[in-house]
Order: C-alpha cells, then structure tokens, then sequence
C-alpha cells in the first residue's frame, strides 16, 4: 500500500495539493505513514528530521 | 523524582569523554598506542556521545543511582568507536578520520585495542560481580549481533526489503540497543522490551537516512556508484528491472564505471522517477516517528521522557 501511494504521488504531481488538503487519503495507511507522506510530497518536517544529529550517528 | 530534575537537562558528552579519556590513559601501557588511540577518541568524542548518554540516562531511568555508570558508558563509546574504525577500514571510504591516515596494519590493532578496552573497562567497575557479568554478557551478545550485520552488509547480497531489515537491525540497531540495555540492566538487573524497541526503530532510521545520503552523494561515496546494495538502491533496481537500462547493466557488471561514468544525469532521473528516493525517506520517517511514539508510552518518569525526546530529537 506505501509504494502504491509513493507511485501515484511520484507520477503524478497534481495529486499533492489534494493530498496535502486532506481531499486524498490513502486508506489502509496508519498516522505515521500517512504523516512520513507529506513529510516527502508536502516538505512539512523534513528540515527538521535532518538536523537531528541522533540520526547522523553513521554519517 | 530519583534524580534531581537539572541532572536531566545536561549532555552528558564531557563526562562520558573524561572518563574515556582516563581509561586509555590506565589501559593502553604501549606509549604509541596510547598516542594513537587519544588521537581516535578525542576526533570521535568532538561529537555528543548518544550512545554513553543513553546508557547513563536509561541508568538513571530504572533507579541508579551511583557514579560507576560513567566507567560503563565511557566502555560502550569505546566499544562504538572500535566499530566505527573497522567500519571504515573495511570500506575505505572515509578519508576525514584520523584512523584513515594511519598505517591500515595499525588503525586495526588499535581498533582491536579499543574492544578490549571496552570489556575491561566494563568489567573495572565497582558494580556487583553478577551485575558485571550479566552486563559483559549483553555487550558480547549485541556484539555478536553487529558483526553478523556487518558481515552481509559486507557479502553485498541483498535482494530484498526484507533482508535489508533484517540487515541494519543486526548491523546498526543493536549498538543502540545494547548502549539503551546495558543502562537499564546496571540499574535494576534486567532488561525492559520497550527500550529495546524504541532503541531500534531510532537506529533503523539513522542507517535508512546514511543510506540515503549515500546515494544522492555526488562527490565520490556513492552507493550506486559503488554497488552497493542498500534499500534505495535496491528500490531502483526493481523499479528499472524487465527495462534493459544501462543503470541495471552497471550494477550487475555488465558494464564498466568507464562506460557510463558520463550518465550521472540519467541516474538522477531514474532516482527520481523511481520514487525510490521517496521510499527510503518515507520508511525513514516512519521508523523515526514509531521511536519518539514508543517513548512517549514508556512507562517512566515524565522528565525522564522529556530527556530522551530531547536527546533523540536534538
């Protein structure tokens, strides 16, 4: 179901507007995926997630 | 509250060097040794030592109170330091430590000394034999548990997600793990699930997102480029399977870097069209947030949680 959504959202541009609104869903989707979605698709938590240095342990 | 609410705002970092900083100084009695390896501590130790830091704040969590914990963190970066050298020795793909300018021969023996250190270290402290024992036993067994991650990490076999998982959660969650564990099993004797987990997911999501930037790296280090199989490589590659591309004939050595080191552009747009970018960052999302959830629910002072968040998120 998460690549089904990443392929729509990956070919078709025009669906992240409804999906940032709430107009598309991805049913079957828990929270967490749903919000890791528009972190991508939307840009709304990314720049936040890379600062964090716990997530730069192997970098 | 257990602990005194200031001890929870501080980094940890300071103590935890010093501390590691005296262990080499008492345990490496070869003067070139000791040299060397103060020179791979105090480059690693320049960064904040999550790894200490949770082993000393899960300490605290469960009850402990006393101040040999410093000894046990200090061997636990000891322990991570020794990996993060025999890590890039065995890739030889990071020209920025000290360890890489070294003699490969010697950078290894200190390598090897730093595990050896972490264990005697551990085992210095003025814990209770039993406790010692137990917690010698968890640092071996989670060890065990990296070097096997690390061998098919090495092998360079992976063919699915799956194995993918299964791969970092050996590799490079369970040094989160065992640091989260072997904290809580000094304070109270053993060892809670729920650390275990969220200790995990945080360490699925830091590889997932060095995976990432390991291939959209353009300057040298780059998975693709080198042929090695993390999950957004392996995304594309089944994304471009069935498509005879070029991309799918390099990977497999059909074709040589010469013959396409000219297409970096095409790559980054199969990269892109893939969705296989966007995959591996979702996934990434999904195991960070699961880790901040599963420590929003552990059943601990809330303080305790603040401090945790904070760590992880900082």
């Amino acid at each position: 179901m998460l690549k089904e959504a990443i392929a729509m959202l990956t070919k078709n541009k025009g669906t992240w507007l409804e999906f940032q609104s709430g107009q598309m869903q991805f049913a079957g989707l828990g929270a967490l995926e749903q919000r890791a979605l528009k972190d991508i698709f939307c840009k709304s938590e990314e720049e936040d997630l890379l600062r964090s240095k716990a997530l730069c342990v192997w970098d | 509250m257990a602990n005194d609410k200031g001890e929870l705002a501080l980094d940890w970092s300071t103590k935890i060097a010093e501390t590691l900083m005296q262990g080499i100084e008492k345990g490496f009695n070869q003067a070139q040794l000791r040299e060397m390896a103060v020179e791979c501590a105090s480059y690693k130790l320049a960064n904040r030592t999550l790894f200490g830091n949770l082993t000393v704040l899960h300490y605290r969590m469960y009850g402990g109170e006393g101040e040999e914990i410093w000894e046990a963190a200090a061997a636990v970066e000891a322990l991570v330091l020794s990996l993060d050298m025999i890590d890039d020795l065995q890739d030889g793909d990071n020209d920025k430590v000290p360890w890489s300018a070294m003699r490969g021969d010697i950078a290894l023996n200190i390598a090897l000394g730093f595990v050896f250190l972490a264990q005697h270290m551990l085992l210095q402290t003025n814990f209770s034999p039993e406790r010692k024992h137990a917690a010698a036993a968890l640092l071996n067994a989670q060890s065990l548990t990296t070097v096997g991650g690390q061998m098919t990490d090495l092998l360079n076999k992976l063919q699915t997600e799956e194995e993918y998982m299964e791969m970092i959660s050996g590799k490079s969650a369970s040094l989160l793990v065992m640091a989260s564990q072997l904290g809580t099993l000094l304070a109270c004797g053993e060892t809670k699930i729920e650390t275990t987990e969220f200790a995990l997911q945080l360490g699925i999501a830091a590889q997932m997102k060095n995976d990432i930037l390991d291939i959209t790296n353009h300057s040298g280090k780059n998975d693709f480029w080198n042929r090695k199989r993390t999950l957004p490589v392996l995304m594309l590659l089944d994304y471009l399977e069935g498509e005879n591309h070029w991309a799918s004939d390099y990977f497999e050595g059909r074709l040589s870097y010469e013959e396409v080191k000219d297409k970096s552009k095409e790559f980054e747009e199969a990269l892109e069209q893939s969705g296989a970018l966007a995959y591996a960052s979702v996934r990434m999302r999904i195991a960070y947030y699961r880790c901040l959830e599963i420590v929003e629910t552990l059943p601990v002072e809330t303080d305790y949680k603040r401090t945790l968040d904070e760590m992880i998120r900082a």
